[in-house]
């Protein structure tokens, strides 16, 4: 995030955002998340989802980081920075790029619990807060 | 009449397996495997990928073709 803000020294704002694995402990603790991504489609589609990014928002830059396989819980799973000449942009469009990470980016999620596996696809949530792009556009 | 291979992502592949070879009486459409495979495949939100393309439902399968299953996505 250092080098992100020092190489962005014409932005009035940085927002950072790190998404990590949650650790919901009782009745059936999560110990990880696996997830998995397509071998060509999980990066062309993040490259696409950038360029629609600082299409769409006034930002300077853009930097994404995403994991795939198994990760402990409370360990990073997605990293992303904007930096803007104006705070707004920089907040606004780290929120769009997790809205298309949630619902669109093609990756698939495994929780590993202690009473097993269990795939974990967007909520109904996750759905509504990417839609909501829609309507401001 | 033809081979394909099939590739299964994410939840899916628990009813799949990850990856089958598929001999094929017919070729027909994306829409006729669906149907041959049944289970989830016959849900949109299941989408369709044939060789490295997003494709409709009505594509033509072609002998050798790489045809891949999606369950819905998400990361973050």
């Amino acid at each position: 995030l250092e080098h992100f803000r020092t190489a962005h020294a014409e932005a009035g704002g940085v927002v950072s955002f790190i998404g990590q694995v949650r650790g919901e402990t009782e009745p059936d603790p999560v110990e990880a998340l696996y997830l998995e991504a397509h071998p060509t489609l999980t990066e062309s589609g993040i490259e696409a989802a950038i360029t629609k990014t600082r299409g769409r928002f006034n930002i300077l830059g853009l930097d994404v980081a995403h994991r795939t396989g198994l990760i402990p819980v409370g360990e990073t799973i997605v990293y992303i920075a904007t930096a803007a000449r104006h705070r707004r942009d920089a907040f606004l469009a780290a929120d769009f790029m997790m809205d298309y990470l949630k619902t669109e980016a093609i990756f698939w999620k495994r929780e590993h619990r202690a009473s097993g596996t269990h795939w974990i696809e967007p909520r109904a949530k996750d759905y509504k807060d990417a839609e909501r792009w829609q309507n401001l556009a | 009449v033809g081979t394909i291979t099939v590739t299964f992502w994410g939840r899916i592949s628990d009813q799949f397996g990850k990856k089958q070879q598929i001999d094929l009486k017919e070729l027909g459409s994306i829409s006729d495997l669906r149907k041959t495979l049944g289970g989830d495949l016959l849900k949109p939100a299941f989408r369709a990928i044939v060789n490295g393309e997003f494709i409709a439902n009505d594509a033509p399968i072609t002998d050798g073709d790489e045809v891949e299953f999606m369950s819905p996505v998400g990361g973050g």
